[in-house]
This record gives C-alpha cells, structure tokens and sequence, in this order.
C-alpha cells in the first residue's frame, strides 16, 4: 500500500457519527414512542397510544403524556388513561442494555374512560374464540311465568305413549306367532278323529273276547289322546305366561302418565331452586365478568412471565430456535444482579368514580428471580365521594417461577350506591336504588388455581324492579319481596383452576325471595299440573287409547286352546266308561 | 445497476492494489455477517474510512455477505450457543458480561458471537485468498475474457459505455 491512512476518512467517520447522533436526538421521542405503542398493542391485543412524550439525557428520564390503553373487549373504551407519568432513568445501567427506572409518578390515572374512535386492531383466533365464550350469558334468567300445557306437550316425547306402542307392538307379534303355533297343535279334527276312534273300540269291545281284543287298542288310542292334550296343555301354559308378562307391562304403562307429569312439572313448573337462587342471577352475571376480566388479563401477560423466567434455568439447555436474525441472549453471574426491565417504585394517583385514591406499586419487573422480590402493591382512600375508605393490597408473586402465588385483599368501607343496574334485562330491570355497601375480597392465585371468597354487607338498601303491568304474580311477587329488603349481604366465592373455575353466589336475599314466593308458587304449580294432566290424559287416549285393554288380543287363541283341551279330555273320559 | 456493475469492473481492472480490494472483502464480511447494529461495526465503518481500502468493493461486499448471512444465520446461532455455553470459557466470558463495554457490544448473543466469530476465523484466509484471485484475474483472465466475441460484444454494450465514461 502506497499510503495506509485516508485522513479526510476520519473526517467522513465524525461526520456519519455525529449525524446518526444528531438523528437520534431529533427523533428518538418519536421513535421510543413507537416502539411504546407497537409493543404495547401487541401486548395488551387492542390500540396503545401516547399523546407526547420526551426523553431527557440529564439526568436521564422520559415524560409520557395521554397515554390511552384500549379495552380490547370493548374498542370503544379505555381499560386504563393516565394523564402524566414522569420517571428517572438510571442511565449507567441503560448501557449495561438494562432499563433501571428509581422513580416514577403516575398521575390521573382513570378507569373505563370512553374513547372517540375505535382502538380495536385485527384480532387473533384466540381472542375471538374468548369473545364467543364472552357472549354465552352463564347466568341465564329463569321463567317467571307458567308455559302453555299443550305447547309443553308438543314438543316433549312421553314415556307412556312409547311404553304403550312397544307394548302394541309385542302383543301383536306374539299375537302372530301364536297364531302360527296354534296350527301345529291338534286341532278339532283331529279330536273328532279320536271320537269315531273311541266309537270304533266300543262297538267291538262286546263280550269277553271283544273286551279282550280291543284292550290294546283302547290303551294305545287312549295315551295317543294324552299324548296330544299335553301338547295343548303346555302351549296354554305358555300363553298364559306371555300374557302374564304383557298384563304385567299394561299395568306399568298405567303408571306411566303420572311419572311423565312429574317430570314434566319439574322442568316445566317453577321450582323455587330456579327463582328463589335470585343471587345467582342478581350477582352472578357481574361476578363471572369481573373474574372473566381479571383472567383474560393474567393470560395475555403470563406468556411474557414464562418467557422472563425461562433464562433461569439450566445454562447448559438448549433453548428454542430463535426468530430468524434476532439470536438468543445468554446470561451469566453478574456481581450485582438486576433484571433487564425493573421499576423501584411507581407513585400512582387514580381517578375513579368513587373518588381518588393513591399508592404505590413496588418492585414492577418480569424477572423477579433475578431480583429476589415480588411485585407488590397498596392503594388506598379515605373520605371519598362514595366510599367512606377503599384499601387493596396485594403481591404478584413469581420469585419462585415453578411457585407463583399472587395475593389480593380489597376492602371497601360503606360504599354508597346509586342507581346501580343489577341485572340489565328489560324482562326483569332490577336496580339498587340506593344502600352501604361495606365490601371485602381475599383472593389467592397459584399453581392449584385461584381460591376467591368475597363478602358484602349492603344496609339501608333500596331494591326496585320496574316492570309492565301485565307482568305475572311470579314477578309480581318478587318484586314486591325485593321492595321490602333494606338489608343483605351476598357471598361469592370462585374456586378451582382458572379455565374451571366454580363460581357460587349465595345471599340472604334468597331466603327473603324463598319465603315470599312459597305460597304463590305453590299454587301456581298446582294449577299448571292440573292443566297438564288433563291436556296430557287427552294426548296418550288419543295416541295410544287404552293400553290396559291390549292383553285381550290373546283371548280368541286363549279360547281355542281351551276349547281344545276340553274336547280332549272329555274323550278320554268316554274312553274310560267303555 | 449497471452503474455499479461498471464501478465493481473498474475496481477489479484498475490499478488499485489488490490488498485494498481484498481488505475492503474482508470488512465488508464482518459488517455484511454480523447484526449492524452491533458495537464493534462502529469499529469497522471507522477502519473501512480511515484505511485506504476500497470504498466500492466494501460497501458491494456488504450486500453480498448480508445475503449470505441470511442464509447462514442458524449456523451462526449455533456456533455462538456452543461458544457461549462452553465451561471452559464461562470465566471470561463472566468477566466480559460484567463489562460495560462488552455489555454495549452485545457480545452474550448468539448470532452477534457466531458470526463475529465466523468472520474473524476467515479475515485472513479471505484476504489472502482474494488477494491471489484478483492477482490471477489480472494476470491470465483478464487478457483471455478480452480477447472472447461476447466480451467485443459486450463492448458495445451501455454497461461498457458507462465503465468507460467512469475510467475517464
């Protein structure tokens, strides 16, 4: 090489460096807040968008304003809107390639907040599949009102007029069979053979000699006859039992209609398990949803905690094949061990209906084995709008990734309702006009699942169910049982692994509800199995008319074979006077 | 196109010694087999400036090993996994991650470690190889390919008009 250094390089070196530096400075507010947006939205499967944010280099820090997460069960909805979130950066980490944030204060933080314009983006098969389940109402309104007794009947299958045509059916081919066999038997003419035989051996049977001659003949003519008249008399046997069998069968279908009533009462009527479990129904619906929510959420980032925790495993695995470019980071024993993402401690200040309420969230970070600490989080309340205090608590716990257990406790202290929609229902619009609420929630999560209970104590309540004019007693009746309740308390409790879990509401308004229907259900019940019985009896007499009557179609061959049987032995009684 | 078909003929046929062309190759693998965005190709953007390598060759040998690299990117994953797991160099490379600077290099990658590796073991082969093709082209092949009727042909051809117009 003639020379080895290009000098005016060096100068196109600064100058290409200096200009990817000034690039960055100029755009990386807009490029961090992509990168924010598009990982989010992947994230949480609906639109996350941020109205400004700025990064500062000293000391190192970012400020992000407007930042809207969509509801993706509900694109026209915020889950979360935080108006201002500030956080420090520590920036000697950041080149460590780890994101250290010691601070960061989250103001006006809402719930729910309506958006202008859908934030749905495409969805996954997994997510419409959800949204499918979403739509099975799991706790469905039971009938306040009796069915019409011959709709009942037309579209339910009764067991007596199944039961009557089998036994039709039976009978007439036995009926054929033994109309087949009854010809193999003798029949009248042979008997009428035997008589002019029994003449013959008579008349011959004169004198010593002629009684002598014929002895034999008499004998044999005699056990032939015997012969044939235990023929009969085994048939007749036989029939006689088949009879039996179908009488037997005719009596059960006689049973019949009244076990076709019973159940069709039980299906039909109003039982008080349907109406007066009114718990499940005011509550249930709510409560699945809540649960439903809180599940879906724990599902979307449970992929990123596994992700997180893999690399705590054996160095030696192999881990899976990566995305084509990206490679596999491989970690090793650092001197002060910290996770990549960590935030230390967030201040959050939320907005809600209720009131405000404040707290802190410590310790945010994926990789929790790596730090040592779970994440925890306590917000609380006092002398809010509608609450006289709320307190929630709780720890998501992975330290252990193979043992997570994740813990909630929240209470409310006099909650005041106002006009809350219990069951959004135009058939049955029930409402709690009014009352305290004093609420607590323990709730556990680990490896066997979730294990929640919940109690609410409402006082001073007033319940109101608006309903038509022609709404039926049944209706009527509750709601005017719901009226006079002023106290309740409701229990829940969800238990079970997440995709099993076993929901169960009870309350005290089911005993109130119990008590006020007892009568008029009753009297509704016998009313509607009244009706039923009659259009019922109608429907078997004209499908099957009487099925007690069916065995009489075995009489004429019954007939016969006694007739038969009597010819036969009143030969062998002329025989025996020779 | 044909614009940098002609600066790469005019490279290989001009006077420019080949040690310039064959270490332009050599850069041009690392920065082309390795992710861009890596520490050490600051290094060699600086070191492909700087030197008096050949800017053309470097930036065409880019592309090219960039392709190859696609290709060649679960080799380089599972060379850099069976370095990085290694017991016999978990102490260095414990010191390394402890590092600031080598935590900045992202050298605890698969595909950065593979490929870096890669392209180091073949720097000097590569060099020397390059060096006596383009010698051996100069000397043999480039007065045989000039004396083929489709070379005459090619003459006559835009891409030549356009390698002509850049020698002058």
């Amino acid at each position: 090489m003639k020379k080895l250094i290009r000098w005016p390089g060096l100068i196109a070196f600064v100058v290409l460096a200096g200009g990817l530096a000034c690039f960055w400075l100029l755009f990386a507010d807009a490029i961090v807040k992509g990168i924010i947006e598009r990982q989010g939205t992947a994230l949480v499967g609906a639109k996350v968008e941020i109205a400004g944010l700025d990064l500062s280099l000293v000391p190192a820090g970012m400020k992000i304003s407007g930042l809207a997460v969509t509801n993706p069960d509900n694109p026209m909805t915020n889950a979360v809107e935080i108006g201002e979130m500030a956080m420090t950066i520590d920036s000697g980490l950041l080149l460590r390639r780890k994101l250290i944030i010691d601070e960061m204060g989250i103001e006006d933080m809402r719930f729910g907040t309506a958006r202008a314009y859908s934030g749905a983006v495409k969805k996954r098969a997994a997510d419409r599949q959800e949204d499918a389940e979403k739509a099975t109402k799991k706790f469905n309104l039971p009938a306040f009102d009796m069915p019409d007794p011959k709709e009942v009947l037309e579209k339910e299958d009764l067991e007596t007029i199944r039961l009557a045509n089998e036994l039709k059916a039976d009978i007439d081919t036995a009926r054929a069979q033994w109309e087949a066999r009854i010809q193999e038997l003798p029949d009248r003419q042979t008997l009428e053979d035997y008589k002019t035989r029994i003449r013959k051996v008579k008349s011959g049977a004169r004198g010593i000699t002629g009684l002598l001659s014929t002895a034999g003949e008499a004998a044999a003519l005699s056990k032939e006859i015997k012969a044939d008249l235990d023929r009969i008399k085994a048939a007749k046997a036989a029939l006689e039992t088949d009879r039996a069998g179908f009488e037997k069968r005719a009596r059960q279908v006689a049973q019949a209609p009244a076990r076709d009533l019973k159940h069709l009462v039980e299906k039909y009527g109003l039982s008080s398990g349907g109406i007066a479990n009114i718990s499940r129904l005011l509550f249930g619906e709510k409560i699945y949803a809540w649960v439903t929510t809180a599940r879906k959420w724990y599902q979307r980032v449970q992929p990123y905690i596994a992700k997180a925790t893999a690399s705590s495993g054996d160095k030696k695995e192999k881990p899976a094949p990566p995305e084509r470019g990206k490679g596999v980071d491989i970690r090793f024993r650092e001197a002060n061990p910290l996770p990549d993402f960590l935030v230390r401690k967030i201040h959050a200040q939320a907005v809600l209906d209720m009131g405000d309420i404040g707290g802190a969230i410590e310790n945010l970070t994926l990789e929790q084995h790596i730090l040592g600490a779970p994440t925890t989080f306590d917000f609380s309340g006092r002398n809010l709008k509608q609450a006289a205090s709320v307190a929630a608590k709780g720890a998501i716990n992975f330290v252990s990734p193979q043992k997570p257990v994740h813990t909630v406790d929240l209470f409310v202290d006099r909650y005041a309702f106002s006009n809350a929609v219990l069951v959004d229902d135009p058939s049955f619009p029930l409402a709690l006009k009014s009352g305290l609420a004093d609420l607590s929630v323990r709730a556990r999560l680990d490896n066997s699942g979730i294990n929640a209970s919940g109690v609410m104590n409402t006082k001073k309540a007033s319940l109101s169910l608006d309903m038509e004019k022609d709404a039926g007693l049944v209706k009527t009746a509750i709601a005017s049982a719901l009226a006079d309740i002023r106290n309740f308390d409701v229990r829940a409790s969800a238990v079970g692994p997440l995709e099993k879990m076993d929901i169960k509401v009870s309350s005290s308004i089911d005993e109130a509800v119990k008590t006020a229907l007892a009568n008029q259900l009753k009297a509704e019940t016998a009313r509607f199995e009244t009706a039923l019985k009659t259009t019922m009896e109608e429907k078997i007499q004209a499908a099957v008319g009487t099925p007690g009557r069916y065995p009489a179609a075995l009489d004429g061959i019954e007939k016969e074979l006694a007739g038969r049987l009597n010819l036969g032995e009143s030969l062998l009684a002329d025989l025996g006077k020779r | 196109m044909i614009r940098l078909l002609a600066k790469i003929l005019k490279v290989l046929n001009s006077e420019t010694e080949p040690g310039q062309i064959s270490l332009g190759i050599c850069l041009a693998m690392i920065i082309g087999f390795t992710p861009l965005f890596s520490l050490h190709n600051l290094l060699v953007v600086l070191l492909a400036l700087v030197l008096r390598v050949n800017l053309s060759m470097f930036i065409v040998g880019w592309g090219v090993f960039s392709g190859i690299a696609y290709l060649a990117d679960p080799l380089f994953h599972a060379l850099g996994l069976a370095v990085l797991q290694s017991s016999a160099l978990e102490p260095l490379w414990i010191i390394l991650y402890n590092m600031t600077l080598f935590r900045l290099a992202h050298f605890n990658n698969t595909i950065v470690m593979g490929s870096l590796l890669v392209s180091l073991v073949l720097f000097v082969p590569v060099y020397f190889i390059a060096n006596r093709l383009i010698q051996a082209y100069r000397d043999s092949v480039l007065a045989w390919v000039r004396r083929l009727r489709i070379v005459e042909l090619l003459k006559s051809s835009r891409l030549f008009q356009t390698y002509q117009a850049l020698s002058n």
